[in-house]
């Protein structure tokens, strides 16, 4: 029984996996052809779309966002490490049989 | 290069054993080994031959160059003054040097005695590449004799420079101490390892304390000329912390590979303690390389976002930068991860290769490739190339005589 649901509990996860790998590939490539196949002008421009490159007028706007764009990507990684740390610290034990 | 031969290899055996005050010191500087069996071993390794030519060239371009100067051999200039010579030699080196502090702090402070037999293969790595970072110094500044005025004659407080000389002096003196206790084990001066041996902890801190400053030194050093440096490569605020949080993967991975080397080309010097145990090392070196290198890339990104240089990382000079970043610590990172977790010790040496090439491709970039970017690309003039090849082979020589000799991979039976 449990069986059973794991599976289709994984085949709705692949369905939807495959839904939204389609979903991002098209739209990866309306975007590359929008930038005339460019692949640095559609970063450029998803840089700018997503606010991660912005004008700003004062010292104050420009350490807002820097500092902003900063703590995001420490958080990230306070959840990376030690992911990665889990990761590479497999932790390989000796099964002993009994005799 | 070539194996040594069955009886030699047992004269040499003789040599390791401990209280050796009956040997002369010649013998054990020949090994053990009559002068003519001592020779023909010479011969017989080709990669002598290869180093007696380089040196055959190298030796007189360096009395070429203090004779008549630097510009005889290079084509140093106000726009790019540091070349290969200290672009490679000082700071592609001193990253690659900072095996000595991490493992004897592994080792003398953490107490991890399973790093143990690597330990001084780390020391003497250590050693080795600063006093030849110096020595590349000293073939690019000339005039040796002034090596010690920011000691005793001119000091210079506020210049970094004042700081890296003292720093790389007294690191320097902090290593060789390190090594005596196997320098004495070889000489037979047990009172001098005894005494030693009681400053080791005072020693292993010192290393700490002096290593970190310095690495970060080197990085502070670009802070002098921000603006003629591509700002992907310089980011004033981190430059110190990219320097010193490098130097940790890269002296761990240079360990990998000198270890490596080691194996694979002197395997009658090492001992089982040492081969025995080489795997399980490379694969704790490789862990610890893996946590610097992802820590590295972070601070890498936050730099990036510190000074908000988003859109230069899509242009030429930044795909460059990302393929630096890439290929230097990103694919070593993810071959270190898989290596480490599925115990591929082959895949992980390859791994400290690519990391190790990619410190120094780093160094080259900021010292050279992309300073004063906006300008001519500087050449390097072959004259200088094969001087940097000749140090490197005086560098190789007092590393392989070293091996060969005093015990670094292997136990004093003593």
């Amino acid at each position: 029984m449990k069986t059973a649901i794991k599976a289709s509990l994984f085949g709705v996860l692949l369905m939807f996996g495959v839904a939204i790998g389609f979903w991002s590939l098209v739209a990866f490539t309306a975007g590359l052809k929008q930038a005339e196949w460019q692949l640095t002008e559609l970063l450029r421009q998803y840089l700018i779309a997503t606010g991660v490159v912005k004008p700003s007028h004062t010292l104050v706007d420009f350490y807002s966002h820097i500092k902003g764009v900063e703590y995001l990507i420490c958080v990230g990684f306070f959840v990376a490490f030690p992911l990665f740390y889990k990761y590479v610290n497999k932790d390989v034990r000796k099964i002993e049989t009994r005799r | 290069m070539k194996p040594l031969s069955g009886n030699v290899t047992d004269s040499i055996g003789r040599h390791t054993v401990g209280g050796a005050s009956s040997q002369r010191l010649l013998d054990k500087v020949f090994l053990g080994l009559s002068r003519r069996d001592y020779l023909s071993q010479f011969l017989a390794n080709p990669v002598n031959w290869a180093l007696s030519l380089i040196l055959a060239i190298g030796i007189p371009l360096l009395c070429q160059r203090y004779l008549f100067g630097l510009q005889a051999i290079s084509h140093g200039s106000q726009d790019y003054p540091w070349g290969v010579l200290l672009g490679f030699g000082l700071f592609g080196m001193v990253p690659l040097s900072a095996s000595g502090f991490l493992l004897s702090t592994t080792v003398e402070i953490f107490q991890r005695d399973d790093f143990r037999p690597i330990e001084r293969l780390a020391l003497l790595n250590g050693l080795l590449g600063y006093f030849f970072a110096v020595v590349f110094l000293l073939v690019d500044l000339g005039m040796p004799w002034r090596l010690t005025y920011p000691m005793v004659v001119s000091f210079g407080p506020a210049a970094v420079l004042f700081l890296v000389a003292w720093h790389v002096a007294t690191y320097l003196s902090v290593q060789i101490a390190e090594m005596v206790p196997a320098v004495s084990e070889w000489a037979d001066w047990p009172g001098l390892k005894r005494f030693v041996k009681k400053l080791t902890l005072g020693l292993t801190i010192a290393g700490i304390i002096l290593s970190t400053l310095h690495q970060g030194a080197l990085g502070a050093l670009f802070c002098y000329a921000p603006a003629k440096i591509h700002p992907l490569w310089i980011a004033p605020e981190f430059q110190w912390l990219h320097f010193f949080v490098s130097s940790i993967f890269a002296g761990l991975c240079m360990v990998i590979v000198v270890s490596w080397l080691v194996r694979k080309t002197m395997a009658w010097r090492c001992d089982h303690r040492f081969l025995d145990t080489l795997d399980e090392i490379t694969l704790g070196l490789a862990k610890g390389a893996a946590m610097a290198m992802i820590t590295y890339l972070v601070i890498k990104i936050v730099a990036i976002a510190h000074d908000q240089e988003w859109l230069l990382l899509i242009s030429g000079w930044g795909l460059y930068y990302l393929l630096e970043l890439g290929l230097g610590t990103l694919v070593p990172l993810i071959i270190f991860a898989y290596g480490v977790r599925h115990r591929r010790v082959t895949m992980v040496r390859w791994g400290a290769l690519l990391a190790v090439a990619g410190i120094v491709w780093n160094r080259l970039n900021t010292v050279l490739i992309c300073y004063n970017y906006r300008l001519h690309q500087e050449i390097p003039y072959w004259k200088e190339l094969w001087v940097v090849l000749t140090v490197l082979s005086f560098y190789f020589i007092v590393y392989r005589f070293f091996l060969y000799r005093i015990p670094v991979l292997f136990e004093w039976r003593d």
